[in-house]
């Protein structure tokens, strides 16, 4: 049989600060204006923020995208990259309500649908996607879903997924928050 | 000491003896022998080689010593000037019918055979040696066909090494390992097949036990090894039926070997199935029982070495159909993923390779091989439930593709185009049923669960084909005893999937959760009670029943479940949207 490979992102959520490097890396890579390919998420812990989540398209087993578009602008590869080519693309945008993660956008500037490609270019030529090059605490990373990404979350701590795609994003979740209160010198002294 | 008797077809099972030529006479199978001469007519061309004259003198020396043991003369050499034998076989103490003679024919004059012809009656067989690999004269050939006892041709033999087998012969009997050392000595084999190819090893042994050989799959299916053994196979298709009948109801399948008997037109016949093994189960050798006689235990150690070459065969076989299978597989993952950017008529000559035909439109299936006993399922019954689904579809007079794409069995049959949707939606159901019943019904502990995508009338819409089926699979699982999904049959829950699961728990908070809550407090089922009542599409008698309760009590608690909720179930809007409701709760 053959070995199935399929790519994804990987977020580590212990360290992920949102700091938006990745976002800002993805719309230098890729000349975007008005709207952006990666957004950065944060979840809240009821009252203050408990962590960030990087979100771009999550290069499903069964992308919906793919199912809807009328053009075949969309294509899996052998990799497992949904890969969107514009050429064909009539911005009829059935894809971006299809997609549960928003993850297709419009973009009136060219009239066509915009979504992260994981950066094929850039891997083609052996480096790494814009956006985990860009991670400056090594949060982004991407790996083979199918082989040893068994060990981590398929859901992001207090963001749920959407399971019926099979989205191929993988999180290590973060620890309970701790705190450590120092000591009060002063308190010594009196 | 009475000396010990041999079969002659021992002493032809010996690796270098396996290919004899039989020059005339018949070869009975119970021909014995207990005492072996060899003659070396004397060579008058003395430039022969000279270590070979020698030997030949030891083996004249060595056989007179043996004889004078007997305290017998037995082989006088006349004058050898003459070139002549006498032999007074009449002095020999032996049973009639007990000499071998070997003739070490270096000269192909006829009068040594003449000569023996006299004493047919006290020779059990001649064997005619021809080391040098020279022409028998036609002469010769022509007088050993008249002949009565059979007269065996060996090549690349010398006399010398006849005797040695026949003394190793004795000592393997003697300590009663004869049948293990001619199993397990296969080099000839292996030579013979490196050199000329399995078929010629193949007939060796057939033509040594005298009977047809056979290879099966596990499932007792004929392989065609060679090109002549794929016609045999035609011919006997409705031996084949009955014979595998046989061995389904037979008991004792785990032995190594079986004996099965069967009535092919009126007429009993015996199969002896061998087992082959390397790792896992490959298949079975198969040796039927001729007319020429019965099976015996040299006959079925003499098929044992060919075990080893049949399961090489077989393994490498099944290394090239993987190999093509993978190129099969990347192909289809790339037809199905709209990963090729080819024109259509490319996709389509480039199908014709593996003999499909894309240029009409194809209805998919998806197909999901569940088993209970292990997670992978063996390439032999992989193999097998591939072929049963091809067999299946065949009966509906269409051609099927079956292929295995991650684990999935992806189907797909061509289909006309102008035909009804809910006609071709109830024929595509129909067969995958058929599929199921027929895996299930062949083996017990595999259940084979179906998602069918929409038909479209083009190749290049078979990747949304495809997506739909995989989704009808997954969705599957949430509608208990379903297990032939359909994606048209989804319903609401194709809806439900292009929700984010933010909004749907929103959903399911908005019209459930007071009733969780009420269960948790005062320990009740109502949450239950209302998803078999929507189950069971709102009929109060097969609720009741299903849940065990008198129908009162089920009319009490949907009360209670409307006071709770502030719904009333009569209203269509508030139905609708609390079985939304419920079949979200259903799928997390």
């Amino acid at each position: 049989m053959v070995v199935a490979k399929q790519l994804g992102f990987l977020m580590n959520l212990k360290r992920c600060i949102g700091c938006k490097g990745c976002e800002m890396a993805c719309q230098n890579e890729h000349r975007l204006q008005e709207h952006r390919r990666r957004k950065i998420i944060d979840f809240c812990d009821q009252t203050q923020v408990a962590g960030f989540v990087s979100m771009a398209c999550n290069h499903c087993a069964n992308p919906a995208c793919m199912t809807v578009c009328p053009n075949k602008c969309f294509k899996k590869r052998r990799d497992g990259i949904v890969y969107h080519d514009p050429i064909n693309c009539i911005g009829c945008k059935s894809c971006v309500g299809a997609c549960p993660f928003g993850a297709p956008k419009y973009s009136s500037l060219t009239g066509k649908v915009d979504k992260c490609n994981m950066c094929v270019d850039r891997q083609d030529k052996g480096y790494k996607p814009a956006c985990v090059s860009a991670c400056i605490v090594e949060a982004l990373q991407v790996i083979d879903i199918n082989n040893g990404a068994a060990d981590y979350s398929r859901s992001a701590a207090g963001v749920k997924i959407v399971q019926f795609t099979d989205p191929s994003a993988r999180f290590i979740l973060p620890d309970k928050p701790q705190q450590y209160w120092v000591k009060n010198i002063d308190d010594n002294i009196e | 000491m009475e000396r010990q008797r041999l079969l002659l077809r021992e002493l032809l099972l010996i690796d270098n003896c396996l290919e004899y030529q039989l020059l005339g006479g018949k070869l009975a199978k119970d021909q014995t022998f207990t005492e072996l001469i060899i003659y070396c007519p004397y060579r008058q061309d003395q430039s022969q080689d000279q270590s070979q004259d020698q030997s030949q003198e030891q083996l004249q020396e060595q056989s007179e010593v043996q004889l004078q043991e007997q305290s017998q003369e037995v082989l006088r050499l006349s004058e050898r000037a003459n070139k002549q034998i006498i032999i007074d076989i009449q002095l020999l103490a032996l049973d009639k019918g007990q000499l071998l003679v070997a003739i070490d024919l270096t000269d192909d004059s006829c009068e040594h055979i003449e000569l023996l012809m006299q004493y047919s009656d006290n020779i059990a067989a001649i064997i005619v040696l021809k080391a040098d690999g020279s022409y028998l004269s036609k002469e010769f050939a022509e007088r050993a066909m008249e002949s009565s006892i059979p007269v065996i041709l060996l090549e690349k033999v010398t006399s010398i090494q006849l005797n040695s087998y026949v003394e190793l012969l004795r000592s393997l009997k003697k300590a009663n390992q004869l049948l293990t050392y001619i199993a397990s000595t296969n080099s000839y084999l292996f030579i013979a097949m490196n050199k000329y190819g399995i078929s010629h090893a193949w007939s060796i042994i057939e033509q040594a036990i005298q009977q047809q050989l056979f290879v099966f799959n596990h499932h007792l299916e004929p392989i065609p090894i060679s090109d002549a053994m794929g016609e045999q196979i035609l011919d006997k298709q409705e031996e084949w039926q009955l014979l595998r009948n046989e061995f389904r109801n037979s008991k004792n399948i785990a032995s190594d070997k079986l004996v099965l008997e069967i009535d092919v037109s009126h007429a009993k016949k015996r199969w002896i199935i061998l087992k082959l093994e390397a790792d896992s189960l490959l298949g079975y050798l198969g040796i039927s029982e001729q007319v020429y006689g019965t099976v015996d235990e040299l006959d079925i150690a003499n098929v044992k070495r060919i075990i080893p070459i049949v399961i090489a065969e077989m393994i490498k076989r099944r290394e090239v159909m993987e190999t093509k299978r993978q190129y099969k597989q990347i192909f289809l993952y790339d037809l199905l993923h709209n990963n090729i950017e080819e024109a259509p008529d490319v996709i389509i000559s480039q199908a014709r390779l593996w003999g499909w035909d894309l240029a009409k439109p194809h209805q998919l299936f998806l197909l999901e091989l569940r088993n209970n006993r292990i997670a992978k399922l063996p390439y032999e019954e992989m193999e097998h439930i591939r072929q049963l689904i091809k067999n299946t579809i065949a009966g509906y007079f269409k051609t099927a593709i079956v292929e295995e794409l991650h684990g999935q069995l992806v189907v797909m049959y061509s289909d006309e185009i102008d035909q009804d949707r809910k006609q071709r939606k109830k024929t595509a159901k129909d067969i995958a049923a058929k599929i199921q019943h027929n895996i299930h019904e062949q083996i017990q502990e595999i259940e084979a669960i179906i998602g069918i995508g929409r038909f479209y009338p083009t190749t290049e819409q078979l990747c949304r084909c495809y997506q739909e089926a995989k989704t009808a699979l997954d969705l599957s699982k949430y509608s208990p005893g379903v297990s032939v999904m359909h994606f048209e049959d989804l319903g609401v829950m194709r809806l439900l999937t292009s929700i984010r699961d933010e909004q749907l728990d929103d959903f399911l908070k908005e019209y459930l959760q007071d009733l969780m809550r009420f269960d948790n407090a005062n320990n009740t089922d109502l949450l239950n009670t209302l998803q078999v009542y929507f189950a069971e599409n709102g009929n109060f008698k097969t609720t009741a029943t299903k849940l065990f309760v008198h129908t009162n009590t089920l009319r009490y608690r949907l009360k209670k479940i409307e006071e709770i909720l502030v719904v009333d179930l009569q209203k269509p809007e508030d139905f609708v949207n609390l079985y939304v409701a419920m079949l979200i709760y259903s799928i997390k």
